[in-house]
């Protein structure tokens, strides 16, 4: 593996930038910005937070959702050469405060639509915030509200900033992600990490300046980093959906004539629910990626169907090694010989990653046995953000050609195949995916049990349509309690996708032979209940 | 016949008991509410919702029916839905 150690996003934005300086970058509500506007608004940002930023800042909060602000504050931030840090007013409060204090930020930028959410989001927390907005408005109207905090607001002046002290190893971003105890884990990634991807993007497709590029993901997500930065490195045009669009996808990919798509297949599955996956629907559809879940073959023929000109790529990875990893191209016929169960194959590792299967005591096994993948290489993250206990947990020692490589665990059971790449089996643990987000049944069996104080709590994912699982179910045993009441403190702590369905009470939880929950027979018990 | 009062009553109970994350807004569900932004509806809660009227009320919503600005606001979006079932 060969490890580029002078070329960083900031230095590639430039160069896109100053080349596509007249054409569109991007499209959000009912602004459009040329290339050239969004950098000047970017440093605007870069220029304040280069006034006001000590030696402990390494990342700075951005509480902004699909506005403007949102995308000239990543740049903005990135361009001062610290890593933002996206905070997500749809999310919970309590998660998204327990993020806010393990990731030990102490600026903030804010948008407009999030502004309001602000104060309770701070409330009990000691710290004192510096608090970035974008105009004297704002700050008239939150300066008394917010504080004891400070708000500021972007000047005018000379924004020419230079950008020597950004390197490879600079971080770009932190996102948190489900943990198994309730505590939402940071993962940062760096410049390096992100160069490495979109290179490897560009490997295997071919986007040019006159490409549309969707922005389905919300920023807390890490497929937003393709949307935005495979976009911008290429000279694209970034579409941001409205509030509207998203409910309605298809709408907006046939309305904004976009060429480049990025979803989770669930995007896509919503469509179909909607009868709107018809033939010949989106003619302007160039290249398909989807990630973040299982894709079936069944879905991508149903895609295809659609977009009779576009060419469909099934994307793989965990946050922990830089949104993907690795890819494969759904081919008509061959691909249904390639799947297992329907689900597409994971592919082939991107260039400078590395991917093993490994078994029980950690030892690598040949192709054609199943075992857990494991990754290394220039994509991955160092460790969990301020958690070593967990670092050392799921970052692991392997010897490889005699040779000890630290690697990721992912938890995922994957085959590998010489011609094609890894299947994906399932999960080892008890992780699902709902819309492309990770969940740890865990976190939600956590935050119940401490709700109900009891520990024979045990929640699934269920049902499984078109390879998704739609919904949480939680079995509870030894507890006389309104579930009404179970549900509503689980909307004020977890996310909506986390939030179950249906509590079932049970005098008694099943075991298995090993004397665990045997989850399997709840999901048998949830089946027969149709 | 569905009755529009009842219809919305129906439709802004099931929104209401699908939320409640921060407790700082005041929840009313008035026409002019943008309900998706103000995020008490996402694409979750839109297909339980699809379904939800489907059930209840027994028609289909056909969404080659329905354009973005429907879903602007509470009102369009009841009045969307009524255009449908009527």
């Amino acid at each position: 593996m060969t490890e580029k150690k002078t070329k960083t996003l900031i230095s590639w934005l430039i160069e896109s930038f100053k080349k596509n300086s007249d054409r569109t970058a991007l499209e959000v509500n009912d602004l459009t910005l040329t290339y050239t506007q969004l950098l000047e608004r970017a440093l605007k940002y870069t220029a304040l937070i280069n006034k006001i930023k000590n030696e402990e800042d390494i990342f700075i909060g951005l509480f902004a959702y699909r506005t403007h602000t949102a995308y000239e504050g990543i740049l903005g931030i990135l361009f001062s050469g610290l890593g933002y840090m996206p905070l997500n007013k749809t999310l919970p409060i309590e998660r998204t405060k327990k993020a806010l204090i393990n990731s030990g930020i102490s600026k903030i930028i804010v948008d407009t639509t999030s502004i309001k959410y602000l104060s309770s989001l701070l409330s009990g927390i000691e710290k004192k915030f510096t608090i970035i907005v974008s105009d004297e408005q704002i700050l008239r109207s939150y300066k008394d509200i917010l504080k004891p905090h400070t708000i500021i607001t972007l000047e005018n002046g000379n924004n020419n900033q230079d950008f020597m002290d950004i390197t490879s190893d600079t971080y770009a971003y932190l996102l948190f992600t489900s943990g198994t105890t309730g505590e939402p884990k940071g993962i940062a990634i760096r410049h390096k990490n992100i160069v490495n991807y979109i290179e490897n993007l560009n490997n295997f497709s071919s986007p040019t300046c006159e490409d549309r590029f969707s922005q389905m993901h919300d920023l807390t997500f890490d497929n937003s980093v393709f949307d935005m930065f495979f976009c911008w490195l290429n000279g694209g045009s970034l579409c941001v959906p409205s509030d509207q669009y998203l409910l309605m996808p298809w709408a907006f990919l046939k309305d904004k004539l976009l060429s480049i798509w990025f979803s989770v297949p669930s995007v896509a599955v919503l469509m179909k629910r909607q009868k709107m996956l018809k033939k010949d629907m989106f003619p302007t559809l160039k290249w398909s990626f989807f990630a973040g879940e299982s894709f079936s073959d069944s879905l991508a023929k149903d895609w295809k169907d659609a977009s009779p000109n576009t060419r469909i790529i099934n994307l793989y990875g965990p946050t922990e090694a830089t949104v993907d990893c690795s890819y494969y191209e759904w081919v008509k016929d061959i691909s249904t010989k390639e799947s297992l169960n329907d689900i597409l194959p994971i592919g082939k590792p991107f260039k400078n990653m590395d991917l093993i299967v490994i078994d029980e005591n950690l030892q690598i096994v040949p192709p054609g046995n199943k075992g857990e993948l494991c990754l290394s290489g220039l994509q991955v993250t160092e460790g969990y953000w301020n958690n070593i206990e967990l670092t050392e947990e799921k970052f692991i020692k392997v010897i490889k050609n005699d040779e000890i490589i630290k690697y990721y665990r992912t938890g995922d059971l994957v085959v590998y195949n010489e011609s094609y790449g890894f299947n994906f089996l399932g999960r080892i643990d008890d992780q699902i995916k709902i819309l492309g987000y990770r969940i740890e049944l865990q976190e939600i069996e956590a935050v119940i049990k401490d709700i109900v104080k009891t520990e024979t709590v045990s929640a699934v994912g269920w049902p499984v349509t078109e390879r998704q699982v739609d919904g949480i179910y939680v079995f509870i045993s030894g507890v006389n309690m309104e579930s009404a009441y179970i549900i509503n403190l689980c909307r004020k702590l977890l996310p909506n996708y986390m939030i179950p369905k249906k509590i079932i009470f049970l005098d008694a939880l099943p075991l298995n032979v090993n004397g665990k929950t045997d989850k399997k027979k709840l999901i048998q018990m949830l089946t027969n209940d149709i | 016949m569905i009755l529009e009062e009842d219809f919305k009553n129906s439709i802004k109970n099931f929104i209401q008991q699908k939320n409640n994350n921060y407790e700082v807004i005041n929840f009313e569900l008035t026409d002019d509410v943008n309900f998706i932004g103000e995020g008490y509806v996402d694409s979750i809660i839109f297909i339980e919702l699809i379904s939800f009227v489907d059930k209840t009320f027994g028609f289909e919503i056909d969404m080659a029916k329905m354009e973005p600005n429907d879903l602007m606001n509470f009102g369009s979006f009841i009045k969307s839905l009524l255009r449908q079932g009527a």
